[in-house]
């Protein structure tokens, strides 16, 4: 039990070299955790209620320390106009995101569990 | 002018116009702020990728006010963007040692075109300074030391100057070849200063461009290809249709024509897509 608390301590020690661990950060990552395949800032932003202004920067310290990547939408911007960026975890990091996430909020799978992918926002809600 | 109508015309003509006008004005102000904010990141790629990806997500908001206030909103979170921009590009590009190379690179003179320039700045003082002091101590004359300076200056500069021109002409004579459509050559990079930097930096744009054009002639090949197949075996129903002995029918010889014309059509077609060609037509049947 000592042993595995070390090794938990240690984790969230090694983890100090990712973003700050705020409330909004943690309400991003459970958002990017649900799998969605088409997140991007302001639909982020809507599904944990916070303003975008919030949000960019979370994403932006995530991408800073490679938990999340992201894409350009598909599609040329001359036709249809500027394209969405999507985020998505990393894939190295998502067991790590997980656990981080299930240590601090233990009920979190209900809370944006109603996200799938291809479902959007709204989806459930 | 009364009170009543002012109030009217206040309010019925000028409030509305005004608050249109306001309507109007907002997405567009929007679209600015966006820009704006963006470029004050500081770094040209986030700059492009911010405007863009802001100015994707401003488009969803509904209202035309809201949509201003959610400009300033990414106008408000800047500052913070800015710090992980920063460190981001700073992460990706630089560790401690490369950022002290950074410093001290303008002095090493093979790999700092500056340096060089610089080098021989120094070499050819020191060099005058040398003649004037053995003119002063043999009794030469001077002006007879100073052609002796500058022939020497002159040398120095020739030297030092072949080695950047040489490397920047190579860079111009494959940027001649690219702007007429081969992107198959390459600069040859064999020095470490910036313009070999240049060459490499160039090098890898040719390369995209390349696979670009690689990229786009693909499908023309493939469709070549098919139409090809196609005529053929038109011509080949055609043939088969009405074996040699059977009277003609009329109009045969026309679809022939036809189809060997819009064979020659492909072919021209094929030539400007794909560069000069030839096109393999098939064999007129009788």
């Amino acid at each position: 039990m000592v042993f595995k608390g070390y090794l938990y301590m240690y984790r969230v020690r090694g983890m100090t070299s990712g973003p700050r661990l705020t409330e909004a950060t943690l309400d991003v990552l459970e958002v990017l955790l649900s799998g969605d395949e088409e997140l991007y800032g302001l639909k982020i932003a809507r599904v944990i209620g916070r303003p975008t202004g919030s949000v960019f920067p979370i994403l932006a310290r995530l991408e800073e320390t490679g938990w999340a990547t992201s894409e350009w939408e598909e599609g040329d911007r001359a036709a249809r106009g500027p394209r969405r960026r999507f985020y998505r975890l990393d894939p190295r990091h998502v067991a790590e995101v997980r656990d981080l996430v299930a240590a601090r909020r233990p009920a979190a799978p209900a809370r944006w569990g109603t996200l799938r992918p291809g479902l959007g926002m709204g989806g459930g809600q | 002018m009364s009170s009543g109508l002012l109030v009217f015309v206040v309010t019925g003509v000028l409030v509305p116009l005004v608050l249109t006008e306001v309507g109007d004005w907002c997405p567009w102000a929007a679209r600015r702020v966006v820009r704006w904010a963006a470029r004050r990141l500081g770094d040209p790629a986030a700059c492009e990728r911010y405007e863009e990806e802001w100015a994707a997500n401003l488009e969803e908001v509904p209202g035309k006010l809201s949509r201003l206030c959610s400009a300033f909103g990414y106008l408000a979170c800047v500052p913070r963007m800015r710090r992980s921009v920063r460190g981001h590009r700073r992460r990706a590009r630089t560790s401690l040692g490369s950022t002290v190379w950074a410093w001290l690179r303008p002095l090493d003179p093979f790999r700092s075109v500056t340096a060089r320039l610089g080098l021989l700045s120094a070499t050819c003082v020191l060099l005058s300074t040398l003649m004037t002091v053995v003119a002063v101590q043999s009794s030469t004359q001077v002006r007879i030391m100073l052609l002796f300076s500058l022939a020497a200056a002159l040398l120095i500069a020739t030297f030092t100057a072949h080695g950047i021109v040489s490397a920047a002409h190579r860079v111009t004579l494959t940027a001649r070849a690219a702007a007429s459509g081969d992107y198959t050559r390459r600069v040859p990079v064999d020095s470490r200063d910036e313009i070999g930097e240049l060459a490499a930096h160039f090098n890898t744009m040719l390369q995209h461009l390349e696979a670009a054009e690689a990229d786009r002639h693909g499908p023309a090949d493939e469709h070549r290809r098919e139409l090809l197949a196609c005529v053929a075996q038109l011509h080949e129903t055609v043939r088969q249709a009405h074996p040699a002995g059977t009277p003609d029918v009329p109009g045969r010889q026309d679809v022939i024509v036809r189809l060997d014309r819009l064979t020659s059509q492909l072919d021209e077609l094929t030539r400007v897509l794909t560069g000069p060609q030839p096109l393999e037509q098939p064999e007129p049947q009788p």
